[in-house]
């Protein structure tokens, strides 16, 4: 079957679909049961610990309650101290392969296999039947039941009552979803609320590792639990529509000297995000005092890590993953016109 | 005759509140020389900054061919840029891009004048070039690959290509050899004569002012605190300072 | 049942609504066209929606779509120049079925044709709509990855540095290193990018009979070119743009002038037209 040329394409959707639809594995334990249902994710880990065992990974993944980088840690940790046998050599020609596309050209040797992919399907949620849609709408009651004391003051409150950290600098709320503004450090940290994990984890990562200014960032606080919601009425009244599960943290950068002549401080970064994933909140705290950092000082040279311009562009894992995975669409008109331009050249250089 | 660039009454404050210069004025005619000589932090950066319309006087007006084009930004600015004022910078990184061959950074300027044939632009950079007495076979070369010299030489290349009345210098031979300066000040000299340049030098270094300069203003704090002839001031200095200034240096 | 409960039932394919976008966001991309279509070539900023294809699939091209299609249209959609791509017929798909219009792989006789990549060869007339797919909307991103940067080059109207990369190039390397995405410049003073189409398709730009709208998702942006606009590729007065050159005709319809597709599968390689569609015609009246 062809890659561009099937005129049905339905079917052909329909069997690279099939093929990649979550199947039972025999054997009915718990372990078995998610490789079936989450082989993505599975691969994901293993990839990341560097280890090829799927049900290892799987059962990190349980035990880490679903937390990528701790299932990770637990398989890598497993491995490193293993005896290593032997080396072994792979050649990457003898890949027999269950999927084989050709972006750059339209036919070539061999044909095109579609194989077992999702990437032919539109992206449209499947919310089953009615049934299953009134339990979507059903709440899910979160937490471990504990009830931590909600009287916690900010930790930060007698530093910022001396003066040495400013809390409220200026964020105006705006919705990017509906925008097409880029709404200034309120924009940001909405962004930094949606942003993919990963980038913003390395990107903060990048800061303190030396590439940012010198930046010596001490977290001051982490909350994580429920953050009431609030909504203003037409008649001017603010009341609280209910709660969301939050994580926020707060990070200080010190300041001995401002070229701009303010005294020594701390320059805040706060992060937020919704569920408990403790580093996007941390990370996004990083980001946030990173750039604000560098807002001081319009003409300084920029890293990624405190460039906010480049942070707007590289934080959205949408954009990111969507872009870098288009080149697997038919790419071979371009092709063509590149190969048209490099054999003129060559031309152009065999009679010269 | 109305002079080429004229400030009037400058004054330059930063939003911090530091004063860049302080009611400055001066004229550049055709043919001459002017050179503004102080110590780092004298203001006399700024100054030149403003005549390159690099920064807009906070109070104060700024004439280039008798017409006030103080605040001009955009397009304006650039086209104004083109055709009547060349710059030299310290540093060759501020005015060229070093990833760009000499010929590049010097077409640049042409295309940013609207022209549109690559011979003719090529042509006309070639000349430049090799009055600039640069190796021809430089041309196609990328500027990273240039020495501070030669680099210095492409930056006037790009300055004169458009033909403008008027070049600024920002102590153009500054960090280059003592040889090489000395080169590059007696190509400065013909070329501005050449083509009766109205010409502003700016440098901390008396000798080359002493070289190049007609007449000269002397800033410290960001105000001018003497200015006449060349000869005169640094034969006979009036002002505290500048009997400082000559001294140090040319003792 | 629970409000939400009521949301997520009405939010099933079946249920979305009419051209699947709803009416606030269609108004959004609508007011960003007509501005976009009285400045031709300037890039016009919108609040891109998330679609059901991913970023750089076509998410902007089908806003774009869905906010003008109409119940009598016509539709057509090409990759490649191919109406059987997956990712064409993913698109067509959910434009059909939320809709309900007719769809074609005749040119000649769609009125809104979305694409990538492509122009149809056939000749296209006044009423009809394409609608480019775009993956960079920026012609100066080669100059500057800062949309900051670019942003003020395009509002001074500041080409030079575009120009430059093209003396480099001639200068260094004999010829444009532009493949396809050949920058041009519009009637009207801005510089647009084309999208990836081959050097080859450039020329049908000017003064096309068609209106040119480009829809891009990731960046937010749309643009266009209104019906009879002088488009132009930057090129020096004295260095015409070349297209691309093919060393044979295509070897199932013998177009000459098609812009035509090596297959590697075949020995020796033959090169047929990109075109599927038009190809096919041409053999079938042949």
């Amino acid at each position: 079957m062809g890659y561009t040329t099937v005129a049905d394409r339905s079917e052909a959707v329909d069997a690279a679909a099939a093929l990649a639809a979550p199947c039972t594995i025999d054997g009915g334990d718990e372990t078995r049961a998610f490789v079936g249902r989450y082989p993505l994710l599975v691969d994901h880990i293993g990839a990341e610990a560097g280890i090829v065992e799927p049900l290892l990974c799987a059962r990190a993944l349980l035990q880490a309650q679903g937390d990528i980088v701790r299932a990770v840690s637990l398989v890598r940790a497993w491995a490193a101290t293993l005896p290593r046998l032997a080396n072994t050599r792979v050649q990457i020609t003898e890949l027999r392969a269950e999927r084989r596309i050709t972006p750059a050209f339209s036919q070539p040797r061999g044909g095109q296999y579609l194989g077992a992919s999702l990437d032919y399907a539109q992206r449209l949620l499947d919310l089953g039947t009615m049934a299953e849609g009134e339990s979507l709408a059903a709440p899910v009651t979160r937490g471990n039941g504990v009830v931590a004391p909600s009287s916690f003051s900010p930790a930060i409150d007698p530093l910022v009552a001396e003066g040495l950290i400013v809390r409220d600098r200026c964020a105006e709320s705006v919705d990017l979803t509906r925008t097409k503004q880029s709404g200034g450090r309120g924009g940001l940290l909405q962004l930094l609320a949606r942003g993919e994990t990963g980038t913003m984890t390395s990107l903060a990562y990048t800061a303190i590792r030396g590439y940012g200014q010198r930046q010596d960032p001490t977290l001051m606080e982490l909350r994580s639990g429920f953050l009431p919601v609030r909504m203003e009425r037409p008649d001017g009244e603010v009341f609280i529509v209910g709660e969301i599960a939050a994580t926020v943290a707060e990070i200080t950068l010190y300041r001995l000297h401002d070229d701009n002549g303010a005294d020594a401080h701390f320059t805040l970064g706060v992060g937020a995000t919704p569920g408990r994933v403790e580093r996007r909140a941390i990370a996004a705290a990083m980001l946030d005092a990173g750039c604000a950092r560098a807002a001081t000082d319009p003409d300084g040279k920029r890293r990624p890590c405190d460039d906010e311009e480049f942070i707007r562009i590289a934080i959205d894992g949408q954009e990111a993953s969507g872009f870098v995975e288009h080149l697997k669409l038919p790419h071979y008109v371009t092709f063509t016109s590149d190969l048209d331009r490099v054999r003129a050249a060559r031309e152009g250089e065999v009679e010269a | 005759m109305k002079p080429v660039i004229a400030l009037r009454d400058v004054t330059v404050r930063y939003p911090s509140g530091v004063f860049g210069c302080r009611e400055v004025s001066l004229d550049v005619y055709p043919g001459e020389v002017l050179g503004i000589v102080g110590e780092s932090g004298s203001g006399k950066s700024t100054v030149l900054a403003c005549a390159n319309l690099d920064i807009a006087p906070t109070l104060g007006s700024v004439e280039v061919m008798g017409v006030d084009v103080t605040g001009v930004g955009g397009a304006e600015r650039r086209a104004l840029r083109a055709k009547s004022l060349g710059i030299v910078y310290q540093t060759p990184q501020q005015g060229l891009d070093l990833d760009v061959t000499a010929g590049g950074n010097v077409a640049e300027r042409m295309f940013g004048a609207g022209h549109r044939s690559y011979q003719h632009v090529r042509a006309r950079a070639l000349s430049l070039h090799e009055a600039m007495e640069l190796p021809l076979e430089r041309f196609d070369v990328v500027v990273k690959a240039f020495s501070g010299g030669m680099r210095q030489r492409v930056q006037l290349a790009k300055a004169l290509v458009t033909s403008p009345p008027a070049l600024l210098l920002d102590e153009p031979t500054s960090g280059l050899d003592v040889s090489v300066q000395a080169k590059t000040l007696d190509l400065i000299r013909r070329i501005q004569r050449e083509h009766g340049l109205a010409t502003v030098i700016v440098s901390h270094d008396l000798a080359v002012i002493r070289m190049l300069a007609d007449r000269l203003i002397v800033m410290k704090g960001g105000r001018i605190v003497e200015r006449g002839l060349t000869d005169q001031i640094l034969g006979d200095p009036q002002d505290p300072y500048s009997q400082l200034l000559v001294s140090s240096q040319l003792a | 049942m629970s409000a939400f409960a009521e949301i997520l039932n009405e939010r099933k394919p079946s249920g979305y609504a009419w051209a699947y976008l709803d009416e606030d966001s269609k108004r959004e991309v609508r007011r960003a066209l007509l501005k976009a279509v009285c400045i031709p070539g300037y890039q016009v900023p919108f609040a891109s929606r998330e679609m059901p294809v991913a970023r750089g699939w076509g998410s902007g091209g089908l806003q774009v779509t869905l906010s003008i299609v109409e119940p009598n249209d016509t539709l057509k959609v090409i990759d490649q120049g191919s109406d059987e791509s997956m990712n064409a017929s993913a698109l067509r798909d959910l434009i059909a079925r939320t809709t309900g219009v007719k769809t074609t792989t005749d040119a000649r006789e769609a009125t809104l044709i979305q694409t990538r990549h492509r122009i149809p060869e056939d000749d296209l007339a006044e009423g009809q709509i394409v609608v480019f797919q775009v993956p960079i909307a920026d012609p100066l991103r080669v100059v500057d990855p800062r949309t900051s940067v670019t942003r003020r080059l395009h509002a001074e109207r500041d080409y030079s540095p575009v120009w430059l990369y093209l003396y480099e190039d001639v200068a260094t390397l004999a010829a444009p290193s532009f493949t396809h995405s050949y920058p041009v410049e519009v009637e009207g003073g801005y510089v647009m990018a084309p999208t990836p189409i081959p050097r080859h398709d450039i020329p049908r730009l000017n003064d096309a009979p068609f209106l040119a709208l480009y829809g891009a998702g990731r960046e937010a942006t749309v643009y266009a070119l209104p019906p009879y606009t002088f488009v132009k590729p930057l090129e020096f007065d004295d260095r015409p743009f070349e297209i691309e050159a093919f060393p044979m005709p295509c070897a199932l319809c013998g177009a000459a002038e098609s812009y035509l597709q090596a297959q590697e599968d075949s020995d020796p390689v033959r090169y047929v037209c990109s075109d599927v569609a038009y190809c096919r015609r041409r053999r079938e009246s042949a």
